[in-house]
């Protein structure tokens, strides 16, 4: 009940904090008048409801999707790969996508031509280190952690490239502004467009919970358990890499969610995916909406969001793994 | 030739107490307070050309030493003939000085950009351009090749340092942005201080290239001084609730929320009877303010940089219906405005006073309605430029005359 009430909680105050100073009673009718049919008679400032429903609104959403989103993908990879230590990021698709980022920038694009690149190139890094990784009918996982480090290395110094040539007084700036993350350009078509991939492979994880219990005993084990790991594996590889390109497309590099919300998750319920899945969503989606939430209110610059998941996810990893004393079982 | 000695010989006596005032003794930038002497001393017109830090032997050495803008103490030829300004600003300034045809290479954008520094000057097409940043890396070769006598460069140590290697003198002609270390700083500036230091680098370079540019300079300088003097005399007195709220956006990537370190314009939009809002946002290499925070302000007036990406396309998504930001005042009120560029952005080089005449009617019509800004420009491109505008590349001035054609930024 607390890891339900942890997100729903912060997203409510998330909508009523914020530098723009909205009384809460105004807040309540705006979101009434919108959401409810009421009819309270709209004293408030049309810069009220733009900030509620433009701003606070669907920023707080999209922290939610990605918190959950990360969260999960970082769980469903522990478990796949049998090691708490690995990241959503770990089969390149960060670097990919960053280096597609890069290059729309550098182009000039606008934002939607950044962010479709930034999720191709983020699938490209994931299909090029799955089909690498691919030997023999089957894709062991050491295969595919050697592969994603080369394929990450490789878009890495792509990146570097692109940094090189960028210019310094905009593009430059630009792109490691991006690559530091942020919610803050969030709209709500945005939104719209994002919701429907991580959504969806969000309920695929959800419903693949099950099997993660059995892929986490190994490829050996699994096999003898009559599960088609091969399938199950792509699967839970394709989700993941949908939701995590859509969050780097949209958001930039957001670190440590998916490494430390598992792990937090994975002490209070246990490694039992069907509980552990669930719990990481739900405590995913309020870190995530708590951290932004002192990225726009801290100051009046927008604090980039990876900055502050790093910042605050390293110390509790480390705790985390001085607590466990690096076990997970 | 003797009047030419004779008229140096004069600007070396006259400036022998600035010798003191142009550097620390340790070397060490300028800085207000230190320059707090020279700047009130406005009796004499060429006490005010800055530069020279050592008396120059004006029958046979073909060097001297001067200052640049940073306290650096570069020694360059008398008189060079093969400059690189390959700062942004520097081509205007030099152009400005008459000193055109001394240019041998500059920066790849400018040779590109701005149709109307092609207008006036078409050989600007023909000049050899190579792309140059704050923190790009210098092809010294590229410099040697050229035979290059003096470089106009960024305040960037390494770079500067190849030039050294080379014996290539090169100087910088922006003021040390540390100048300032926060904003009480700034509101402590006086009219003359900031008169000062917004004219020393045309001063400076007017200084290099001798009597006819010093020349223009003065003429420019009398015409800054009269012009800045105007905005304070008609602005100063002011009350907080008269002063307009003003933001200045888009300086990098593809948003208004992009924002300068916002305390470098403070002094300038007051000059102007605006209030610069966010100015206590403080140093930052990417400051991007919140986008409810730009809703807290609420500023009357929004200028939208041209240095961040599609200026034009950044005030037609706030214009357009439905748009976030139309519940902000200066959207609804239609108080967007492009910063004006013309030979360059008229917000730097030698235009930068031009532009505050500009924004001073934007931000206080009734307080500056005899302003015709589009007789303004004209004169200022007649006197300055020695081209006659109509009045449609004046409008074009204004609505910000500047097609990138390459990737070359243009800073």
């Amino acid at each position: 009940m607390i890891m339900i009430l942890f997100p729903i909680s912060l997203f409510i105050l998330s909508l009523f904090l914020g530098r723009y100073i909205i009384p809460a009673n105004q807040i309540l009718k705006i979101l009434g008048n919108k959401f409810l049919g009421m009819n309270f008679d709209p004293l408030w400032t049309s810069a009220a409801e733009t900030v509620i429903i433009q701003v606070r609104l669907p920023r707080a959403i999209m922290a939610a999707l990605i918190g959950a989103g990360l969260s999960m993908s970082g769980a469903a990879f522990q478990g796949m790969f049998q090691n708490p230590l690995v990241s959503p990021f770990i089969l390149g698709v960060s670097a990919g996508a960053s280096f597609g980022a890069a290059v729309g920038l550098v182009l000039e694009l606008p934002a939607i031509g950044i962010q479709a690149l930034a999720f191709i190139f983020g699938l490209l890094a994931v299909a090029i280190t799955y089909f690498l990784a691919h030997i023999y009918k089957s894709t062991p996982i050491l295969m595919l952690v050697l592969s994603g480090m080369v394929v990450s290395t490789f878009f890495q110094a792509m990146l570097s490239l692109v940094k090189f040539v960028a210019d310094d007084e905009e593009k430059l700036p630009a792109i490691t502004f991006w690559l530091m993350g942020s919610l803050g350009s969030i709209e709500v078509d945005d939104l719209l467009i994002a919701i429907i991939p991580i959504g969806i492979s969000m309920i695929v994880l959800f419903l693949l919970r099950w099997k993660l219990n059995v892929l986490s005993m190994g490829d050996r084990e699994s096999r003898s358990m009559g599960v088609n790991n091969e399938l199950i594996k792509t699967i839970i590889i394709i989700a993941t890499t949908v939701i995590t390109s859509t969050a780097v497309a949209f958001c930039g590099i957001i670190g440590w969610v998916g490494q430390v919300i598992p792990h937090f998750c994975r002490m209070i319920v246990g490694p039992d995916h069907k509980v552990l899945i669930p719990a990481t969503m739900l405590v995913g989606a309020g870190y995530l909406i708590l951290i932004d939430n002192f990225c726009r209110l801290l100051t009046a610059n927008e604090i980039p969001l990876g900055i502050l998941t790093a910042v605050v996810g390293a110390p509790v990893f480390a705790f985390l793994l001085r607590k466990t004393k690096g076990g997970w079982n | 030739m003797l009047k030419k000695l004779m008229l140096s010989a004069l600007i070396m006596v006259i400036t022998l107490p600035l010798f003191g005032c142009g550097v620390s003794a340790t070397g060490a930038p300028r800085t207000i307070s230190e320059e707090t002497a020279v700047v009130s001393d406005k009796t004499t017109v060429l006490t005010d050309v800055p530069g020279e830090t050592s008396i120059p032997d004006l029958t046979n050495a073909t060097n001297r030493e001067i200052t640049d803008l940073v306290g650096r103490v570069v020694t360059i030829p008398k008189d060079p003939q093969r400059i690189a300004p390959m700062t942004g600003p520097s081509y205007e300034m030099v152009f400005m000085l008459g000193g055109q045809d001394r240019i041998v290479m500059t920066k790849s954008g400018h040779t590109t950009n701005y149709p109307l520094a092609l207008l006036t000057n078409p050989d600007l097409a023909n000049y050899d351009g190579i792309g140059a940043n704050p923190s790009s890396s210098v092809n010294i070769e590229d410099y040697l090749k050229r035979e290059i006598d003096l470089v106009i460069y960024y305040l960037n140590d390494n770079e500067l340092e190849k030039f050294a290697a080379v014996k290539i003198p090169a100087i910088v002609l922006t003021l040390n942005t540390s100048l300032f270390e926060n904003i009480d700083d700034v509101k402590k500036m006086t009219l003359d201080e900031y008169i000062y230091n917004s004219t020393i680098a045309v001063g400076t370079l007017a200084d290099i290239f001798g009597p006819d540019a010093i020349a223009e300079y003065e003429v420019w300088k009398k015409y800054n001084t009269e012009k800045i003097h105007m905005l304070y005399d008609r602005s100063h007195n002011l009350s907080d609730d008269q002063l307009k709220s003003v933001y200045w956006g888009n300086t990098w990537g593809e948003n208004i929320l992009s924002s300068y370190t916002l305390m470098n314009r403070y002094y300038e939009i007051r000059l102007c009877g605006g209030s610069l809002v966010g100015h206590e946002i403080g140093n930052g290499n990417f400051p991007e303010v919140t986008t409810e925070q730009l809703f807290a302000w609420d500023p009357e007036i929004i200028l939208v940089d041209n240095h961040g990406n599609f200026p034009e396309l950044v005030i037609k998504d706030m214009y357009k219906e439905g748009s976030k930001w139309a519940s902000l005042q200066a959207v609804q009120n239609k108080q967007l405005h492009r910063i004006p560029a013309g030979i360059f952005f008229m917000d730097k080089g030698t235009t930068t006073t031009l532009m505050l005449v500009w924004l001073a009617t934007i931000i206080q019509p009734e307080l500056f309605s005899d302003i015709n800004v589009i007789e303004e420009i004209k004169y200022y491109y007649k006197e300055f430029y020695e081209f006659e505008l109509t009045d449609e590349q004046a409008q074009k001035i204004i609505d910000g005359w500047y097609e990138r054609v390459g990737d070359e930024p243009d800073l």
